[in-house]
């Protein structure tokens, strides 16, 4: 009906609107004007290549409670997996130097001490020394504390005096010491250092492997 | 009250905050203790100190005790290749015995190096190696300057400094100078915290190369002391108020500068008391670890 009337204005019109035959793509149609005087309207027609576009399917209204549902389901499902993987966390992982080597292990009948008893007076020695050293390593826990105590005891004492003294100068020594803390220190060996020791095994590198 | 929170959090120590809002919310300086006409001077001291090299030998107990714990743990083990290579020689040799040296592989098996050789070559290589001894030249020679003596237990720097006309053994000890007239919160321009000045006094007394960490902004000890009648009244102060801070030796040559030290000495906790005097020694004796 346009076309018989011979609009002035160029449209594209969608196919499906002309043709349901062309819905799987889409052209425009164009209508030219610039040719007003022709012995057919046809001549006027054109198509353009193909586009390949579909118009947007019309969003279907869903229910709320089946959108819901699937949340649920999901949220499920997720948190299935979140718990399968936690548990794999919790398992204590099996430690290589704490297991009996597979040779060892094959052997162990072999490799079993034979047992023997303890005689009376053995026993009672074992657990009177044992008993001896509990009450020597308390002595000495109490002894370190009161040492520690009597050290705090003393710096306390500084600070409450510094602090009357001055109280900038107490301010400036409360503050933390960024130095100190990692402290490192290879501690007391069993013999001393030898001067200038030329190692003949060489020198140890750590090859620990770290999982950081 | 945010004044008491506030001093209750600075008693305790340690922890980081704003000196300038303290300082405005709690001008809580203490006045003057009353009879006490005049201040006092401050001082740092340093107790520097070379940790053991070395442990101390095992006590009685501990022998004992060591004695028993290798005898369970041998008697709960499993045994160990070497063992079980030391067994199957003896058998191997047994059976040699047995057969009379009939037989070509259990001769061969028999000439390799058992179990037992392989021990001997192991003693006879360690015997090879000498450790350094423990007890020391200088313990023997008693030598209290050396660095090298009594290496298990813990040696204190004690110095003759000088001051005015005579010396005094004591640990090294220098003047704070604090910036009284340009006086800022925390550290002031003109002014060190004690510290710093105890750092300074050190490289002042033992040359600049030495090598020592301090343990902590704060001081560990405390000594109060009265000038004689005619230094109070020249210098205007009653006394020194000496702060005592503590410091690991961790290399470097302890050189000590002849202007400022006389003699030095490197001693243990126990010796100290020989050569400070009693109040002071007491002082410094409670901020010291003194099990060795």
């Amino acid at each position: 009906m346009a076309l018989s009337l011979g609009l002035s204005t160029v449209q594209r019109l969608a196919a499906n609107v002309l043709d349901m035959s062309l819905s799987r793509s889409l052209c425009a149609l164009t209508i030219s004007t610039r040719r007003d005087i022709s012995t057919s309207s046809a001549a006027a027609i054109a198509v353009s290549h193909p586009l390949c576009a579909e118009p947007l399917k019309k969003k279907k209204r869903i229910d709320p409670a089946v959108v819901r549902a699937r949340e649920e389901r999901r949220r499920r499902k997720l948190e299935k997996a979140i718990r399968r993987l936690e548990k794999s966390s919790r398992q204590l992982k099996p430690l290589a130097e704490m297991e009996l080597p597979r040779e060892v292990r094959a052997e162990l009948s072999e490799r079993r001490r034979p047992a023997r008893p303890l005689t009376t007076e053995e026993a009672n020695e074992r657990f009177d020394l044992m008993k001896e050293w509990t009450r020597h390593r308390r002595e000495q826990h109490v002894a370190d504390v009161a040492v520690l105590r009597r050290i705090q005891e003393s710096r306390a004492k500084a600070l409450r005096e510094l602090r009357a003294e001055s109280f900038e100068l107490y301010c400036a020594a409360i503050e933390e010491d960024p130095d100190l803390v990692p402290w490192a220190h290879s501690g007391p060996t069993l013999t001393p250092p030898i001067d200038g020791y030329d190692a003949p095994d060489g020198d140890y590198v750590d090859t620990t492997r770290r999982w950081e | 009250m945010r004044l008491t929170w506030c001093s209750r959090r600075l008693l305790l120590g340690g922890f980081q905050f704003s000196c300038r809002t303290l300082s405005q919310a709690a001008r809580a300086e203490p006045a003057p203790s009353a009879g006490q006409a005049g201040p006092w001077h401050l001082y740092t001291a340093v107790c520097l100190q070379r940790l053991p090299v070395v442990a101390p030998p095992l006590s009685e107990m501990e022998r004992r005790f060591t004695a028993l714990l290798r005898q369970l743990e041998f008697e709960r083990s499993l045994k160990s290749s070497h063992e079980i290579r030391h067994e199957m020689d003896i058998a191997t040799a047994e059976a040699l015995r047995a057969s009379e040296g009939d037989d070509p592989d259990l001769a061969e098996a028999a000439s390799l190096q058992t179990a037992a050789d392989f021990e001997d070559a192991c003693a006879e290589e360690l015997a090879g190696f000498e450790p350094a001894p423990t007890v020391t030249e200088a313990d023997r020679a008693g030598d209290q300057r050396s660095l090298q003596r009594r290496l298990s237990s813990r040696l204190v720097l004690v110095v003759q400094q000088r001051l005015g006309a005579g010396t005094s053994w004591m640990l090294p000890q220098g003047r704070h100078q604090d910036g009284a007239t340009l006086r800022q919160v925390g550290r002031g321009a003109a002014g060190d915290t004690p510290r710093q000045t105890a750092e300074q006094t050190l490289q002042a007394m033992v040359g600049p190369n030495v090598n020592a960490q301090f343990l902590g902004n704060a001081p560990w000890g405390f000594y109060k002391y009265k000038y004689p009648k005619p230094l109070q009244q020249e210098s205007g102060a009653i006394g020194g108020k000496v702060f005592f801070y503590k410091a690991v030796l961790r290399g470097g040559p302890v050189e000590p500068v002849a202007d400022r030290v006389a003699d030095h000495r490197w001693l243990t906790a126990a010796e100290l008391g020989g050569q400070l005097r009693s109040g002071y020694r007491r002082a410094v004796h409670r901020l010291l670890i003194d099990h060795d």
